[in-house]
């Protein structure tokens, strides 16, 4: 960082990322952000770490790699509501002016000095990236209008 | 950015090293630390196989083609009466192997004009404290003590110059002779996939739940998770010009396969070679493959884990090839053999026409393998006369774990049996006592030889190995017991009810004993409020 402001969670996370072998690229942003990559089998997607250092809040985003036209939106939007009613922990969002999908998941790290401890980290990326792993191609699929959404719920089997 | 993070790798835990050519994993920092941690007892409780490849049958086997080596080695003036020649064992493990081999080699060399050449067999291992409680084995003492035995640091992995500990022997400068047995399936090796014509390597991922490897966990090999990698290029070369055609070789025939290469098999053979100036016998024996028949269609290996250590199959082939490429001789059995592979290859440019010979006689046809297939084939037989079980004894070399699979027909037979019969079961206790080692096993052999001793009337023997297993384990109930019916059927009456008392304090639940000790008390008038009259026909002996 280039700000010169303590970032202990973020400090906290980008070594985690790094001692666990992630890919790190530290980008200038008004919030605290690290970039980072992941590969599934037939996938590979950019995630985000945010950090709300005075809030205690982290936040890790995954963008999910799949397109949903304009016209598969709704349907989408239907899936992910149901899929999100399964989930423990994170959230799917669609935005719909682009047809984006995200996966987030987040914490609130508290105490008067808060910092991430490496389990903390290692909870919060690898829930939201095997969620993405888990749910991906289904997701694909019918968003593609290639399966129907009762289908994809079944195969992602939350 | 580089590379993303992969799920598989998330999936599988703390990656703990990524693609590393076998040969360089941290899979034989484990290994090593397995065979650091064993002490006699990992052979005598089966933890580490070696039944097979340490029985009277193979040391027989071994002790013969030695010899015809040594006639070899004779005839082509390389031998000096003035300087011994050693017989290394690598990695001796229980030293069973080392205890048959030298046994056998000292009958046969007695027998023939070499008499007058000395030969040591030096037991080794990469850790001192592994040799130590062999250094003072009872059963070793007498060859030690004659200079037949000896002992040396040795790291297969990367053996040095050796000497040996008692008579500052260097191991050099004189025909050697190697044998390993079960070691070279132990160590590194590096793995190649053969693919359309062309070889690459295969690098090794260990991952893990932790993200620290302790090789020194008893159970660390089964944390990790192990997979493969082929890289997309051709292998580089390897070094040695002989292992880089014998690969070649294998990327012209095999189609596609995985292939091991025993690197540092090779180049242990190659130093100790080296280092004797001389030609040099390395006997081999361990699971393999033996010719390059055998190398086609074959996945990822086995690492089969036993006790927390491991192995892999050998490829005999390229040890073949290699000796083959380097002008030495290399004794293969034709077939592909069911359970072990026992090689011998002269290496040193010496006509082995003898060793040949019998090595085909004893080793390659007929021998250690075709014998354990036999019997696992045909175990247990239906029904087995006495002449028949003493039949299998000899067959098997009055080996011990014969002997205990068969005591219990033993035992059954022997009562009944004719005089004649009875004698020759004699003999064989005599034999199975006379070639056994102890490795720490549970089984109380003295005690099974005794009790058969007991069965045909031959108390006072029987006595004998009693006692010879008390003073080994330390007094038991069952021993006492065993003793104390010896004694009642010699009507030493008194001592019989001291022996039997003893195995009473021991186990007072022993409901054979409280009979016993009932029976001589009424015996010997010593009423102790329970008298009960003796039984007709008294205590026969019955299993321990």
């Amino acid at each position: 960082m280039t700000t010169g402001i303590a970032t202990p969670l973020l400090d906290g996370l980008v070594a985690f990322l790094r001692d666990d072998g992630w890919p790190v690229h530290l980008s200038a942003s008004t919030v605290p952000t690290v970039e980072t990559r992941c590969a599934s089998a037939t996938a590979e997607w950019t995630c985000t770490g945010r950090t709300f250092e005075p809030q205690g809040q982290v936040v890790f985003d995954s963008m999910v790699p799949v397109e949903v036209p304009e016209a598969m939106a709704p349907a989408v939007a239907l899936l992910l509501t149901c899929v999100n009613w399964g989930l423990n922990t994170g959230s799917f969002a669609l935005d719909t002016a682009t047809g984006a999908v995200r996966l987030r998941t987040s914490m609130v790290v508290s105490g008067e000095t808060p910092l991430l401890v490496p389990a903390a980290a290692k909870a919060l990326v690898y829930a939201n990236v095997l969620i993405v792993d888990r749910c991906l191609e289904p997701l694909r699929e019918a968003a593609a209008g290639r399966m129907p959404i009762e289908q994809a719920l079944e195969l992602m089997d939350l | 950015m580089t590379d993303a993070k992969r799920i598989v790798d998330i999936k599988g835990g703390h990656v703990l090293e990524h693609g590393v050519p076998l040969s360089r994993s941290r899979l034989w920092e484990i290994q090593r630390s397995f065979y650091a941690r064993q002490g006699l007892r990992a052979w005598g409780d089966g933890h580490v196989p070696s039944g097979i490849t340490s029985n009277p049958v193979i040391a027989s086997g071994y002790a013969e083609v030695i010899l015809a080596f040594l006639r070899d080695c004779d005839a082509a003036g390389h031998l000096d009466r003035s300087r011994p020649v050693h017989v290394l064992e690598l990695g001796s493990g229980s030293g069973r192997l080392a205890f048959n081999l030298v046994r056998r080699l000292r009958e046969l060399l007695a027998a023939t004009t070499l008499r007058d050449q000395p030969v040591t067999l030096v037991l080794s291992d990469f850790d001192r404290a592994k040799l130590e409680p062999l250094a003072t084995h009872p059963r070793l003492q007498a060859d030690l003590d004659a200079g037949w035995l000896d002992f040396a640091v040795v790291d297969a992995a990367d053996p040095g110059e050796v000497r040996t500990w008692r008579r500052k022997q260097l191991v050099a400068d004189a025909p050697l002779v190697v044998v390993a047995n079960y070691v070279f399936d132990s160590l590194p090796a590096d793995l190649y996939a053969i693919r359309g014509g062309t070889a690459h390597e295969v690098g090794l991922t260990l991952a893990a739940d932790t993200a620290a490897l302790e090789p020194d966990d008893p159970d660390a090999l089964s944390r990790l998770r192990l997979s493969w990698d082929e890289a997309e290029d051709p292998a580089p070369p390897l070094g040695p010009p002989e292992l880089d055609s014998v690969l070649t070789r294998y990327a012209e025939v095999l189609d596609t396969t995985m292939v091991i290469l025993p690197t540092a098999a090779i180049a242990c053979l190659d130093r100790l070679a080296t280092a004797a100036r001389a030609p040099t016998l390395a006997l081999v024996s361990d699971k393999g493959w033996a010719h390059l028949r055998d190398l086609a269609g074959l996945g990822p290996p086995d690492i089969t884990p036993h006790g927390g250590g491991f192995s892999m199959m050998v490829n005999f082939d390229a040890l073949a090839r290699v000796v083959r490429a380097r002008g030495g001789t290399v004794l293969l059995p034709p077939h592909q053999p069911q359970q072990l592979v026992v090689g011998a290859f002269v290496l040193g440019g010496l006509d082995a026409t003898e060793t040949a010979r019998r090595y085909t006689d004893l080793l390659a046809e007929g021998g250690p393998d075709d014998l354990q297939s036999v019997h696992a084939g045909t175990w247990p037989p239906k029904e087995l006369t006495l002449q028949q079980a003493l039949s299998m004894l000899r067959t098997n070399r009055w080996d011990t774990r014969i002997f205990l699979e068969l005591f219990p027909t033993l035992l059954e037979l022997a009562a009944d049996a004719s005089p004649r019969a009875q004698t020759d079961l004699a003999l064989a206790v005599d034999r199975v006592w006379d070639w056994w080692f102890p490795i720490g096993e549970a089984a109380d052999i003295e005690l099974y030889l005794g009790t058969l001793l007991s069965c045909i009337g031959r108390h006072r023997e029987a006595l004998a190995m009693f006692a010879a297993s008390q003073e080994r384990r330390g007094a038991t109930a069952e021993v006492l017991y065993a003793a104390a019916r010896a004694r009642y059927a010699l009507r030493d009456l008194d001592e019989a009810l001291k022996e039997v008392r003893a195995a009473l304090d021991l186990s007072p639940a022993f409901e054979a004993a409280r009979e016993l000790a009932i029976d001589l008390e009424a015996e010997l008038g010593r009423d102790t409020g329970g008298a009960h009259e003796a039984r007709p026909g008294g205590h026969r002996a019955s299993p321990p």
